[in-house]
């Protein structure tokens, strides 16, 4: 699994450096300038760093399938894109609190240590729907299920954030969140479909087939 | 000359291997013994089942039925096996990995094969003149198979199996593929299973042949061996028809032209001599490209 | 160089043939290194196992014998051998396909005689 991995270096260490660069400026120019756009482009940010883990996971799909042509073993290429997709939503999930605990708005509160799997749970159950939806064969069938799937992602998140504009209830990132009943269901329920996928994942991968 | 073939005598097999995609029946009860220290060459036409059989046989995809083993052992994520065979894919700028750049591509042989020759391969690519920064996508047709090459090659795997290399080199290529091919070969007697549908130019590479048609091997010989089962005897149509029916042969493929009758004929020594004796009937030999197409070519006869 | 060998027949027997004209002409006298198979190989792009069939064939016919770490030779009495043998396969080949060439274009039996007569005087043939 380690050579696996080491087919991975390139885009942790780029993602690392420029999105961690990038997220830097963004930290100086709120902290430093008065100029807003930074603020807005740190939330914006920061929401999106939810998603990143699994947009970067389906591009990485052809490396796991250039290492099977080569005769990598199948369970090493599917153990080594959980890692990478678990290093991901890590690195991730970091900018996100370094975004929204720094960034000093006082629209946004301050992320704790209990809203954390709030922004993981999520994060992780994206990157194994990927993994699912990414053995299937390249094609039109794959494209309009990523097509699909991609939306209901969309209106899912816009969904949950209206809720919280409407309702009363707390603001995705409040450290409020977590305590109350709502968001543990929230996080229930973005688990199931990782775990079921997770496993879906797994198993279809001990037939994939090698497609170059 | 030291040959050395890591292979230790191992034979990849493949036994009663079935597969079909959907309602279509791509392989059918297929058995092939690959030995070791050989050059094969697979022949069959467009859609025949050569990449599918060839994926297979490399652990690359799945089988409705059948097993393939390597030194006794099954295939399929078996690393022992996995790291002894490399097979050199065919690319294309279609493909799920086509964004990927020569180095990495490159960088992922030497990590997953064993023996891997950085230095041939660092060399064959600058022979070649390919720009290890570009991404396969943007690389030529014959581009990439140069790059395929290049890999097959460096594996130094003990079996390597090439698909369809020559494709999109040209001519003065496509010898240099071959001169390299054998004098790797020459070097080190490692087993090569090359795909191809340029049979002629490729014929005297291979010590043997195998056919795939319809989902089966109709022949697994030496090239040699199966070209001299074939001859086109032709003559006057009557007397053509005539001898053959005499001998009992049912030609593979016919061709009329005017009073003048073409035949392709399968049979042994004594047949063609005596077919040769006739002052009426001209017997000549066939290339491997003709007896290809003798096997494989039913059903699409003009007129 | 691959060019030189033709489709009609099979490769070893072409590389069998070349090396027993060589010997026939006196390019291969005897006692003499003939090329080894990687050389041929090489010259012909083609596999070693051919080329190695063609000369085991001159080997198993007395023609050719190996020293050992140094490669293969003419042997002693091969030219006789051959032509004992190339004259047999004459008569059944070459000259059963001449004289139904003849036939085909009509010409009888003297005409030939004399035409192959007048043609072996102009070739110097004693």
């Amino acid at each position: 699994m380690t050579r696996v991995l080491r087919l991975y270096r390139e885009l942790i260490f780029y993602t690392v450096v420029v999105l961690g660069g990038f997220t830097a400026l963004l930290l100086a120019g709120i902290r430093l300038t008065d100029i807003s756009l930074f603020e807005t482009y740190g939330n914006v940010m920061s929401m999106f760093c939810v998603i990143f883990p699994a947009l970067m996971i389906s591009n990485s799909w052809a490396t796991a399938n250039l290492a099977m042509s080569f005769g990598a073993r199948r369970a090493s290429c599917f153990w080594s894109l959980e890692v990478v997709g678990l290093l991901l939503v890590a690195f991730f999930v970091g900018i996100t609190v370094l975004l929204t605990n720094l960034a000093a708005s006082p629209e946004v509160a301050p992320v704790r240590l209990y809203t954390i799997p709030v922004l993981v749970i999520p994060s992780i159950s994206q990157v194994q729907v990927v993994l699912f939806i990414m053995q299937m064969s390249k094609g039109r069938l794959r494209n309009v299920i990523w097509g699909v799937t991609w939306c209901a992602g969309w209106f899912l998140g816009v969904g949950i954030e209206l809720v919280c504009l409407f309702d009363d209830i707390p603001a995705f990132f409040s450290p409020v969140a977590l305590t109350t009943p709502f968001w543990a269901i929230v996080c229930l329920v973005f688990a199931v479909p990782g775990i079921v996928f997770g496993v879906l994942a797994r198993k279809g991968m001990e037939r994939a087939v090698v497609q170059l | 000359m030291e040959r050395t073939n890591p292979a230790d005598g191992r034979v990849l097999r493949a036994e009663g291997l079935c597969k079909s995609y959907g309602k279509q029946q791509v392989l059918l009860d297929l058995n092939l013994t690959i030995e070791p220290g050989c050059i094969y060459g697979l022949i069959g036409r467009n859609g025949a089942g050569k990449t599918t059989l060839l994926s297979i046989l490399t652990g690359q995809n799945t089988m409705d039925a059948g097993k393939v083993t390597y030194g006794g052992e099954p295939v399929w994520e078996n690393p022992r096996a996995l790291s002894e065979l490399c097979f050199a894919r065919e690319l294309n700028a279609t493909a799920e990995t086509a964004q990927i750049s020569v180095k990495e591509y490159l960088y992922a042989g030497q990590l997953f094969c064993p023996h891997w020759d950085k230095a041939m391969a660092d060399s064959l690519i600058e022979k070649f003149g390919i720009d290890r920064k570009k991404r396969i996508a943007k690389l030529s047709k014959g581009q990439m198979s140069m790059v395929t090459i290049t890999a097959a090659l460096a594996s130094k795997a003990p079996i390597t199996i090439l698909d369809e290399p020559a494709a999109g080199l040209d001519v003065i290529m496509r010898e240099k593929f071959y001169r390299m091919l054998l004098e790797e070969y020459a070097a080190t007697g490692r087993t090569f299973l090359v795909s191809t549908h340029i049979i002629e130019e490729a014929s005297g590479v291979f010590e043997r042949v195998i056919v795939l048609d319809e989902g089966h091997i109709i022949a697994d010989r030496p090239t040699e061996e199966l070209i001299d089962e074939f001859r086109y005897v032709s003559g006057e149509k009557t007397a053509l028809d005539a001898a053959l029916a005499g001998h009992g042969v049912q030609p593979l493929q016919v061709q009329e032209l005017g009073a003048h009758k073409m035949a392709a004929v399968r049979g042994d020594a004594r047949l063609f001599a005596a077919l040769a004796d006739d002052p009426a009937l001209t017997v000549a030999g066939m290339n491997l490209q003709n007896v290809f197409v003798a096997l494989c070519g039913h059903g699409d006869e003009e007129g | 160089m691959k060019g030189i060998l033709n489709d009609q027949n099979l490769i070893y027997q072409q590389i069998a043939q070349m090396l027993e004209d060589g010997i026939l002409r006196g390019e291969y006298p005897e006692e003499s290194q003939v090329p080894s198979t990687n050389e041929l190989a090489r010259a012909f792009n083609i596999n070693p196992a051919t080329a190695a069939k063609g000369i085991n064939r001159l080997v198993d016919e007395g023609l050719l014998y190996k020293r050992r770490g140094i490669g293969m030779f003419v042997a002693e009495g091969a030219l006789k051998t051959l032509q004992t043998r190339r004259r047999k396969a004459f008569a059944g080949e070459q000259v059963r396909a001449l004289v139904r060439e003849a036939m085909r274009l009509g010409m009888s039996r003297e005409e030939l005689l004399q035409l192959v007569g007048d043609v072996s005087q102009e070739e110097g043939l004693k």
